[in-house]
């Protein structure tokens, strides 16, 4: 009865185990969008938006007339940096009230200037020239935030605004975070109970423990190879380049504590399974 | 398995893949049921909120 009780009990921790690294995991990728101003892009990131920037811009300028040279002097990576920074406040108004705030926008005055120097120069006159230069400064502004936030901004929000008259978003947000703690809890709890139930040859208690771990890290290894047979990836590259880039960095955030902590499970299987063996072993020789 | 009176094998090393057994054949199991819904719904939301 006790063994069976021991096999449950170490059956539950494999599980419990699980969810807690890949909670911990996805709550270490979202937290930093929770704090104050958001999360900052990476730098990595950043250089691919400034790429399709410049791709964006330089298919633009043949339309509108414009030189793309003059475009790229004013759509600095300071510019980007900033429209990343209220992107990641609309993200964290998301996060933390479960409402999109002030849609980020791109100022473009100095472009439409810019682009009105060049339409005069090349032969363009001036009221023409004003006109045109707004609208090319228009799209590109729009693409620009397109790029940083490659969403339906008004469909998004009348969703989440939707959502928020039946659910309360940020509570459900702050409650899933919480999830690897209470994780957390209950696995001391069964380890406990384990070492508890064996309590008088602690050792047998080990070869449970080790073996959910083990078990655990299965789990882990199938939810990755189901993550990747699912085709989320792909799917999201096809839509955006940009989006792929920006989730492919919040994915990179979360893998790697998993991975560690997945490491951290494996040797713990091990040294527990191979202190399980040794007083057998010494007593057989 | 008795893990009491006589010494284990190398058969203990089977005993993390014999835990893991039923939550994998259930993960299994959703993954064909519920597996292409999801996709599609994800595909749905990508498809109705990211800008092409």
């Amino acid at each position: 009865m006790k063994k069976v009780l021991c096999w449950l009990l170490a059956f539950l921790l494999a599980g419990t185990l699980a969810l807690f690294g890949i909670s911990f995991a996805c709550a270490r990728a979202v937290e930093p969008g929770l704090k104050e101003g958001g999360t900052p892009v990476s730098e990595g990131v950043q250089r691919v938006e400034m790429n399709l920037v410049r791709e964006k811009i330089e298919e633009l300028a043949p339309i509108y007339g414009f030189s793309a040279e003059t475009a790229m002097k004013v759509v600095t990576e300071e510019k980007l940096a900033e429209m990343n920074r209220q992107a990641a406040l609309w993200w964290n108004g998301i996060l933390v009230n479960g409402q999109a705030g002030e849609a980020p926008a791109f100022k473009t005055d100095e472009l439409a200037s810019a682009f009105a120097a060049d339409i005069v120069s090349a032969g363009g006159s001036g009221e023409d020239a004003e006109l045109l230069a707004a609208d090319a400064a228009n799209a590109v502004g729009e693409s620009i935030l397109r790029i940083v936030l490659p969403l339906r901004l008004p469909i998004v929000g009348r969703g989440l605004s939707e959502a928020a008259a039946r659910v309360d978003l940020g509570n459900i947000i702050s409650f899933l975070l919480g999830v690897r703690w209470a994780a957390l809890a209950l696995c001391a709890l069964l380890a406990g109970l384990i070492a508890l139930l064996e309590s008088r040859k602690l050792r047998e208690s080990l070869f449970y423990i080790g073996s959910a771990m083990g078990a655990a890290v299965l789990v882990i290894a199938a939810c990755l190879v189901l993550y990747a047979l699912s085709g989320v990836d792909p799917l999201i590259a096809g839509a955006s380049p940009s989006l792929s880039a920006q989730y492919g960095a919040l994915v990179n955030s979360a893998a790697i504590p998993l991975f560690l902590y997945t490491a951290l499970l494996l040797a713990g299987c091990i040294v527990c399974l191979v202190l399980f063996r040794r007083p057998h072993e010494a007593k057989a020789d | 398995m008795s893990t009491e009176n006589r010494k284990p094998g190398k058969g203990i090393w089977l005993a993390p893949v014999l835990l893991a057994l039923p939550i994998l054949a259930a993960m299994t199991l959703i993954a064909i049921r519920f597996g292409p819904l999801i996709v599609k719904l994800i595909n749905a939301a990508v498809k109705a909120t990211v800008v092409v």
